[in-house]
């Protein structure tokens, strides 16, 4: 199962968005903005709470647990901003994209067990968090008109940085096992 | 994330204070598992006295790439900050 297959997909649906032209063309206001941070966001939480059933390694349990603590908290202040703001979250393309990719990859990690579960669960990580990263900083952000809304999205990139580096270090040491 | 200052040092006795500054949920815990605060929310705050002379590192339980460094030692004079 190639975990990156499925985020150079996501990638591929976001980064033709990339300039401010283009994003009105493609509807990339900040009600979508909103709707694929939340739904980004939420798919990993999905995924993690896989990982709690299915993970024999327990740093990787202990990984999907902060993906869901972490996560949800974005969440959260996420919804409690655009209501604030009066932003309604509007379903979209990308959103419904990442999460049927998303569906995929849950199948795929579903036929796994123990040891093999546990290196494709953190190696797709690393891919999710690395494609989540740079769709935040070269196409959600520079597209958010909000000025809250963008500092939002940019107060969360240290977040999913540690995260990443924390996926890519666990990653390492179970493919040293 | 980070902890802020990666480097600490106080004498014994000394009150250590760690706020979360940040969105998600933190902790800061020995990695000898000597000591650790409990889960800190967003602006929460937790304390510790420092106790006997020593060097250790520490940790977020939840993000253990956050990693820092107490120094504690006993100073000759009043002890006073550096910072």
């Amino acid at each position: 199962m190639n975990g990156r297959v499925q985020t150079l997909l996501f990638l591929g649906t976001l980064m033709g968005a990339g300039t401010t032209t283009a994003a009105a063309a493609q509807g990339l206001d900040d009600p979508t903005i909103a709707h694929i941070a939340v739904t980004a966001n939420h798919l990993d939480v999905v995924g993690a709470e896989q990982a709690l059933e299915r993970a024999a390694d327990p740093r990787v349990r202990a990984f999907a647990e902060t993906m869901i603590r972490d996560h949800n908290g974005v969440i959260e202040q996420a919804a409690a901003l655009a209501e604030r703001l009066g932003v309604t979250p509007m379903d979209n393309d990308t959103s419904r994209g990442l999460a049927s990719r998303a569906q995929e990859v849950r199948d795929a990690l579903g036929r796994l067990r123990g040891t093999a579960f546990d290196q494709a669960y953190m190696d797709n990580e690393v891919a999710f968090h690395e494609t989540v990263i740079g769709a935040v900083e070269s196409t959600l952000v520079p597209n958010a008109s909000n000025d809250e809304l963008k500092g939002l999205l940019q107060a969360v990139v240290p977040a999913l940085r540690a995260h990443l580096e924390h996926a890519r270090r666990l990653s390492a040491e179970l493919a040293s096992r | 994330m980070a902890f802020h200052p990666p480097d600490l040092q106080v004498s014994p006795g000394d009150t250590i204070v760690w706020i979360n500054r940040d969105f998600v949920p933190h902790t800061a815990t020995a990695r000898d598992s000597a000591w650790t605060s409990p889960p800190l929310a967003r602006d929460e705050r937790w304390r510790m006295v420092a106790g006997a002379p020593g060097t250790g590192t520490y940790i977020c339980a939840f993000h253990p790439v956050m990693e820092a460094r107490l120094v504690v030692e006993a100073s000759s004079s009043a002890s006073e900050s550096d910072r």
